[in-house]
Order: C-alpha cells, then structure tokens, then sequence
C-alpha cells in the first residue's frame, strides 16, 4: 500500500488576512507573530546527486533544488532531511538579503524526516531571530500558518489553515517508519518542506510532505517528533529511534484471554512475534501479556491514557530515546511479573528503508552485479515483470517472519547482467536471492566475493533461492571477462563495500 | 516488363477461389452433434456456496453408439447435457461418462433414443503429417453444417486447458474458422482429431490428434481409466556450453537435457537424481533443447516418448549421464494427477472441502483459490502464498501434503481480534499439527470442536472460548447461511437429500 505521498521541498508563510470572525485582537498578535518568524526563516538551496542503485557504480546527474529551514536556538537551522539529502552543496538565504550563505548538515535523522544545519559564517546570523517553539501541540481546528520559499515565486510565502488531524503515519522519506503528523489543511507546496508551521507566532511543526491524489491535505511533523531529534542529537550523536520489535493481538478475544490465563480485570495485549532486530527479543516471549507500560495501564486494543488523551502504545515509544528503559507488567504462564528493557536494538538489515547519503554496496563479476536486497531494488522489481519476483519479494517481506534470516547479515541479489558471451544464459536467474556461491554459504556481499575467489574444478556454480538451476561459468573465461566487460562498460570500481 | 505484370494480375484473378464444400457430402456429418451443457462451481472463498450457473456449447462426435467424443472443458462441472442434432430442434439428454483433463477429452452417453443416428464404430485415421489437409465439421449459425479446410501447421507437444503434463497436440489452418470445441476434424471418412481452442478472429485452432485419442478411448474400453502417465521429473534446456561442460559432456554434442528435480512418489523420484542429462530415450536421441526427431510427426519433444508411446505401468528406458558417467536407466510410469499436488490446482470447482468454525473459514489452498483474487491475485494474496504457490506446487513433503489456509472470517464476538488474518497459513490446529484439511476435520471431531488454530509464525494460539463456541457456531451458520458446519456434513446431507427442506 504505497499511498502517493509526495515529498515537498519547500515552506509556508503567514496568512496575511485573518476571517471576518477573528477580533481586531487576535489580527494584531497575528501580524506580530508574523513577522517575528520572518525573521527566522530561510530558503536552502541544494546541489543534491542521488544514488542510482540500478547502476550502483555511477551516481545520477545532480540536481537542483530548494527547501525551507527556520533558525533555532543555538544558531542551528532546522529542515527536513530529505531537502538535504545527498547533498553536494547547500547554501541558505534570509528574506531579503541577496547573499547565499554556504551551510552544512550537523545531524541528519532520516527516520523522522528532520536536520540540522550549520552556517560558519557569523554574519548570516546578523539580524536573524530563532523561532520559538509552542509548549503543546495545538488541538484540532486551530488557525495555523505555513511560512516557507515554495514554487511559484523566489520571495516568502505564507499559508494558512487549520490543524486538521493528528495521526500516526508513515513518514515517506524512509518509506517505513510511522511517527505522529499533523496534518494542515493550509497549501503546503514543493519548496515548502523544512519550514515552519506556526500557531500563536510559535513552532508547532514542520512542512513536510503532501498527498498527491488529496486536495488540501498538507502534513508537517509535530512538535514531539521535533523535540526527540533534538534532544536525541544533544549528545553530539543522532541515534534514531529506539524500536521495542512487537506484534501483538488485541486482548479482546474472550477465548485467547481464557487460554493465556487473563483475569477478568486484566486488560492488555498478547505478544505474538518478537522482532529479532528489536529491544525486547531477549525479554519478551510469546504468549506474553503486557498489561502496562511505564506504568500506563494498557486497554486490550493497545491503547493507553497519555496526558488525557487515548493514543496507542506506540506513542509512547516516540518519546523514548535510545539507551532509555521502558518498565512492562507481564502475565506470563499464569504470573505477573514486572521487567524493565533497554531500548537499544540493533540496526536491522532486513528492514528496507531507503538509504541517503551512502553509497550503494555492489559486487561485479563476469558482469554479473551482486548487491545487497534494498528498497530501491525492490521498487524496480516490483514494477516490472522481472523474474524470480515471487521469491524476492517473500524472502524480503518474511526475513524475520518465517526465520529466513538467519544464518544472513543480509540478502545479496543477483540485480543486473552487464551482457557479455560470458553471462549469456545467465538472465533467467536475474533478481535471485545467492544462496551459495562454489559451495560457500552467502551471508553478505563480502561473502560473494570470497567464495568467487574459490572455483570449484575450474567452475563458478552460483545457487539462488527457490530456484532448482544453478547458473555456472567457466573460471577461466569469466576471470578473463570480468576486467574486460568493466572496460567496456566503463566501470571504474568492481566493487564497493561499506565496511 | 509491364505486359508480363499485366498477365501475371490476370492470371491470379483467374484462379476460382472456393471456401467450402457442402458438408453433408461427407458421410460423417450424421456423427456430428451439437451439445450445449449447463455447468455450476462453488466459491472458492466460501466452498458451500454456489456461483451462477453458466451455459457453455460446442461439438460432439458419435465414436460408438450412443457415445460422443468431446472435450473435457466443454462438461467440466456439468449439471445437465443436452444434445442437439444439427438442423433439428429437438434436445437429447446426455450423461457424462469420463473426463480426462490430461488430454482434454471426454465421453458422453447418449441416454435417448434416436433411430437415424450412425450405430458403427467411427474409425480413426493413422496418419496426417505436416502441410496435409483434413475436414472440418461443425454447423453455421443457421444449424446448418458446415465443412471448413484444414492444413496441419504444426504438430507439438502442449499443455492443454489444465493439463499438468504435455501431450501431442495439431495447429490447424483453416477456412472459414473453427467456431467451437468438440468439432471433429476429418481425413477422408476417419477420424483425424477434435477441435479444443479456437478464436474466432483468428484462423488457427488447436486439435487433439488421433493417436491421443486412439489410446484415451482404449483405455476406457477397459475400466478403470488408468490415464496417461508421467515420469515426473522437472528438466531444463542444455544450451549453456560452461553448464554442459561441467556436466562433462563432450564439446561438439548437442544432446541432452538436465534433471532438475523430481517429483515425490513418481517414478523419476526411484530412477533419475539431480543433474543427470538424459541422452536418449527408449533409444531416441534428445537435443539440448528436449527435440527427438519422430518418425511420424517430425521434431518433437521427448516427453512425447514418455506419455504418448507408453502407458501408465509400463516404463521407458533412458540413457544418462550421470557424474560423467553413461548409464542405462529403467524409469517406471505411473499416472500423475493434479491432486497429488502440494497445491493443486484444483480446475474442478467443485465442492472443496472446509470447515467453518468460530467464523473461521479453513479450506486448502489451490491455484483456483488464490486466482479468484484476480488479475493481481500475487499481490492480493500476499508475497507467502505466491512463493509457495510458484515455486512448492508440485512438491509435496510427503504424500498427502496440503497447505491448509484461513480463507475468511466472518465476524461475530467469537473471532474479535481474528478478524484481519485472512489468507495466512495454518500450521497447527487444538494444539496439534495439519498436513492437510482431512487432519483438521478429524481433530475436530476427535476433539468435538474447534479451540485453536495457530498460524504460520504465529508464536500463539489463536483460541475459542469453550463456553461460547458451539452457540457462536449455530449463530454463525443461522446467520451467514451457511448449510452444514464443514463439507463432511453437507455432502451426508446432499445424499441424504436433507438439504431440501418442505
């Protein structure tokens, strides 16, 4: 379910007319607040080159673009990532004042979609005022404004609307993490992104993305999102959200609450799989029944009571910083037993999130280009009618599910033939998952190339997931090919490994 | 230059250009009949349901008295056969004797009596090769019949309909096109083929040749139809020179083709192993790409030898080689069904067998099930079932093996919590673990009732309360509409007639 949610790389500005019902009051407080945040708001211009993970040893052209970003205490400035993503070059302008300033990016979070940039130079400081930011969220139907550089002009802009939800969703610049949004029924337009939206002459959020196929449906990153990258990054080092790797089944169900021993009083919900990759995989079982969190009592849909409001138990874990404990009340086998978890998993190779400012790992040989499983493969994949789609995309999808990570630090897929007398029949296993290459288990990429320097009687033997051929080259004439297909192809580097 | 072109304008106006003959010269036209059958499925979702019945026509062929050869797609799932002679109105009951989806041919008896229809045995020709002609004979659309010209395209072998296996099947051109199934195709007064596909825009259609049909109606000459066998091995082309090489066959030889995997309980599972190139077969040489040159039909390919020269019990002999070695190999032959499947594909659309318990509907998964999702019917049902579907299908762990799903939920208190779990896999059922739906349903009746079912993964058991299940049942099946709890117990209460209530 990919909803088209579109990346806007550009900022709102204040509404300068106020409706008929507001009083002469609220109109002053308004334009005081306006321009206050003139003041710290900032158009980021961005050099960017993308990766481009169908030829992973080549970047694509770079391009030009433009974003939003407000200053904050500390002369920082605050912008999404994605305006700075693969970033060559960025320089940041003030309202008014010709000159470019060039900035770099001091902390990146590509999970929330939010930076933060440096500028050397004092003298852009000069005249500049940081925002500040609201002490709450505002609540639903509250007049905001959107002040930022988007499309259709050079100068500032502003917007204005209401705050029409307060959601969980899907943050579209990794593809797959889900934090809170706010979505703003004020226009929120490419060049929008990075910049501020306002309530009350104070931050409340962050522009950030748009639904293509909705009208007036803009959503910014509210102030808690904001808050835990800042204050995650306060120790010098961007660590990301923790994630505690839970599926669990609502603790509705009369007959599952018999059978795992819940008393009638207790509400909660039943761990069904632990994530490998998450923080509680040596804590938690399943058939666990969490009944409260931190002290927070757990209804049986998953929910709990925060501030006084009924959010579910995800919530909670958004404000939780890596390294933090969370405290859990379990019923297990029929007691109750409380246990505290480090938040602090492992990064997860088998969730594929979209990937900035790396360069992507490949392998050639004989033209065969082995790289690791990563969404943008995935995305190809699924748009075509590729072979080997159906085990691509089970392995992918059920790595932890069905245990077929193990014994992996990764999937490594044969993506692409470069042509060559030497790969000839090598297309129908295109997109298969290496199992084994001359007998070597493939738990990395790294391991490809080993198990390539170890022919088996003159022979490369090449084994895919699913797939009962093997895919066999002759040692002789493919060592022979292999420079020969990089020269003709004109590819500088056989490889490219991050470690 | 222009006076020779001139003439040659002229000579191709001149050629008389005649389509067809009026098909009652052929003496055969009286065996041919026109049936049209109703036929009914159940929903694959909801297996007790039934779908709109539908009404399908084609061609009939009398081949011995009061038995007409036709095709196996024409009466799948027939609720009633009727029979029509060409030109005349009145309708004639048939029943269905036998269907072979293999070849795609089947019989049916003609219940009624008619005095004008032919009584002798049809005979079949025994030949017709490449570029020759043969008769077509169907009806137009005024009932009248009609004889269509036929030149033979090409002979090969093909899967068709739903065929598991390939059997040797004719392209025919022909003029004007072929308009349905089941008509027979003629050489002289004997019996060349019948008719399986055709398009209408398009002059070509598919025949299922004599000497298919010569063994299919042999076969039911002697009951039980035993069918056509199989080896029951999965191969692949031998064109890449560095595979054939490391196979250690000999540079300048195009022969052979490569093992891939056999199937559990065939007959290649006793004889052939992985990576073993088969060179010749029953003394015909197979080419990398499966060819072996027949002496009737041409090039064809060799599983021709298998399934079209050998009988199921019988057994073909093949020379491998196997770790670079020659080797003489008897490989018997058994006959291979669709059901012997890990997934079958299940083209009957009859009844499948469920049961439907704290709303949980639990039937086994089939190609027909999962393509009733449709078009997209991959990612409907999820990236699991399509890869177990695309590459398990075939390969039963053990014999018997089937992958038992959760197809629906109907919701009702019973299931609150279960109801998004559609189309996960179930591995375990009261705590004990499924091979297939006959294990579900005995469990539940060992255990009278369903209390748990725990999905692929699914670290916990998803439970019923006992309290409330065998009330939540009745609610469940008074409710949806459902007529018996699991097919067991509708089909004791179709025999028993109880269904229908006065």
């Amino acid at each position: 379910m990919n909803q088209a949610r579109t990346i806007i790389l550009a900022a709102l500005s204040l509404s300068l007319s106020i409706t008929l019902c507001s009083c002469a009051t609220s109109r002053t407080t308004a334009h005081d607040g306006i321009e206050k945040a003139r003041l710290g708001v900032v158009k980021i211009h961005v050099s960017s080159q993308n990766e481009d993970y169908q030829m992973p040893w080549q970047s694509r052209p770079p391009r030009g673009g433009s974003g939003t970003g407000m200053l904050i205490e500390g002369k920082r400035i605050l912008s999404n990532a994605h305006v700075v993503s693969n970033a060559r070059f960025i320089q940041v302008q003030k309202d008014g004042d010709p000159k470019k300033y060039i900035a770099k990016v001091a902390f990146i979070g590509h999970d929330c979609d939010l930076a933060v940039l440096e500028v050397e130079d004092e003298l852009f400081f000069d005249g500049m005022k940081p925002v500040s930011f609201a002490p709450s969220i505002p609540s639903l139907n509250d007049d905001v404004y959107v002040v930022g550089y988007p499309m259709g002009g050079e100068r500032v802009s502003i917007t204005r609307g209401v705050v029409s939800r307060i959601d969980f969703d899907t943050y579209s610049h990794s593809g797959l993490d889900q934090h809170l949004v706010m979505q703003v029924d004020a226009a929120i337009n490419p060049g929008n992104s990075g910049g501020p939206i306002f309530f009350d002459g104070r931050v409340v959020g962050v522009a950030f993305q748009g639904l293509r196929s909705g009208d007036n449906i803009g959503y910014g990153i509210p102030l808690p999102v904001i808050d835990h990258f800042l204050q995650d990054i306060s120790d010098g080092q961007y660590h990301g959200y923790p994630e505690l790797g839970v599926d669990f089944i609502e603790g509705h169900n009369t007959g599952l609450r018999k059978a795992y021993g819940m008393d009638i009083e207790d509400t909660g919900v039943i761990v069904n799989h632990i994530d490998p990759f998450g923080s509680a995989v040596n804590a938690l079982l399943p058939g666990d029944t969490l009944l409260s969190i931190d002290g927070f009592n757990i209804e049986n849909d998953g929910s709990i009571e925060l501030d006084g409001n009924t959010v579910i138990f995800a919530e909670l874990m958004e404000r939780k910083q890596w390294g933090e404990e969370i405290e859990l009340s379990v019923l297990r086998s029929g007691s109750y037993t409380n246990m505290e978890i480090k938040l602090n998993n492992p990064e997860d190779p088998f969730a594929y999130r979209n990937v900035y400012d790396e360069k992507p790992e490949y392998y050639i040989m004989a033209g065969l280009v082995f790289a690791p499983v990563n969404r943008a493969l995935l995305y190809t994949v699924q748009r075509s009618e590729s072979p080997n789609r159906s085990q691509l995309f089970y392995f992918s999808s059920y790595a932890k599910i069905d245990n077929l990570h193990t014994n992996r630090e990764e999937f490594v897929v044969m993506m692409r033939r470069l042509p060559h007398a030497v790969n000839a029949y090598a297309d129908p296993f295109l997109n298969g998952v290496v199992s084994e290459v001359n007998g070597m288990h493939i738990s990395e990429l790294e391991d490809v190339k080993k198990a390539f320097a170890k022919p088996e009687n003159g022979f490369h033997v090449i084994s895919f997931e699913g797939i009962d051929d093997k895919l066999l080259m002759e040692t002789d004439k493919s060592d022979k090919a292999d420079t020969e297909i990089l020269r003709s192809y004109g590819i500088m580097e056989k490889e490219h490994f991050q470690k | 230059m222009i006076i020779r072109t001139a003439v040659l304008v002229l000579t191709m106006a001149l050629v008389p250009f005649r389509l067809m003959a009026d098909g009652n010269d052929n003496p055969n036209a009286k065996r041919l009949l026109q049936i049209s059958v109703t036929s009914d499925s159940k929903s694959p979702f909801l297996p007790w349901q039934q779908r709109k019945p539908q009404e399908r026509f084609g061609y009939g062929v009398i081949v011995r008295k009061n038995v007409i050869l036709t095709t196996e797609t024409l009466v799948r799932n027939s609720k009633l056969i009727e029979i029509t002679l060409p030109g005349s109105g009145r309708k004639l009951q048939g029943r269905k004797m036998l269907a072979d989806k293999q070849t795609n041919l089947a019989l049916i008896e003609l219940l009624d009596e008619v005095g004008t229809l032919p009584e002798t045995d049809l005979l079949l020709a025994d030949r017709l090769a490449l570029e020759e002609n043969a008769k077509v004979i169907q009806t137009d659309n005024t009932s009248a019949i009609q004889q269509c010209d036929g030149t033979v395209l090409q002979i090969s072998m093909a899967r068709v309909s739903d065929a598991s296996f390939m059997i040797l099947t004719y392209k025919l051109l022909t003029e004007p096109a072929v308009n349905s199934q089941g008509a027979p195709v003629f050489v002289e007064d004997k019996l060349a083929g019948i008719t399986i596909n055709h398009q209408r825009s398009d002059r070509e259609c598919l025949m299922i040749p004599f000497p298919v049909i010569k063994r299919f109606l042999e076969d039911t000459k002697q009951p039980p139809y035993s069918g056509f066998p199989a080896a029951g091995f999965v191969w692949a082309r031998l064109i890449d020179p560095a595979k054939r090489k490391f196979l250690g066959l000999p540079e300048n030889d195009e022969n052979g083709v490569q093992v891939l995997s056999t199937l559990p309980g065939s007959g290649a599972a006793e004889a052939l192993e992985v990576n073993d190139v088969i060179l010749s077969i029953d003394g015909a040489n197979v080419d990398s790409l499966g060819y072996y040159d027949d002496e009737a039909f041409g090039r064809l390919l060799f599983s021709y030898l298998i399934n079209g020269r050998r009988s199921a019990g019988e057994s073909v002999k093949m020379t491998v080689l196997r770790n670079k070695k020659r080797q003489e190999l008897t490989i018997p032959l058994r006959p291979w069904n669709d059901s012997m499947s890990l997934i079958p594909e299940d083209h009957e659309a009859e009844m499948n067998d469920y049961i439907v318990s704290g709303g949980m509907v639990l039937r086994e998964l089939s190609g027909r099930y999962l393509k009733a999702h449709g078009g997209d019917w991959e990612r409907r049902v999820g990236p699991r079932l399509a890869y177990y579907y695309e590459t398990l299908r075939m390969t039963p762990e053990k014999p018997g093996d089937r992958i038992v799903v959760l197809a629906g939920v109907l919701p009702d208190t019973i299931n609150i919590g279960y109801q998004n779990l559609r189309n996960n896999i179930i591995t375990h059922i009261n705590k004990k673990e499924i091979r297939n739906i006959d294990d579900v349903l005995n469990f539940v009746e060992e255990s009278n009732g369903l209390h748990s079912i725990r999905l692929k993964s699914y670290g916990v058991d998803l439970a019923f309360d006992p309290e409330k299940l065998e009330e939540a049942n009745s609610r469940i099946l008074s409710s949806y509409r459902i007529p018996a709890i699991n097919s067991r117990e509708l089909k004791t209460m179709q025999e028993n007639d109880l269904r229908i209530r006065p």
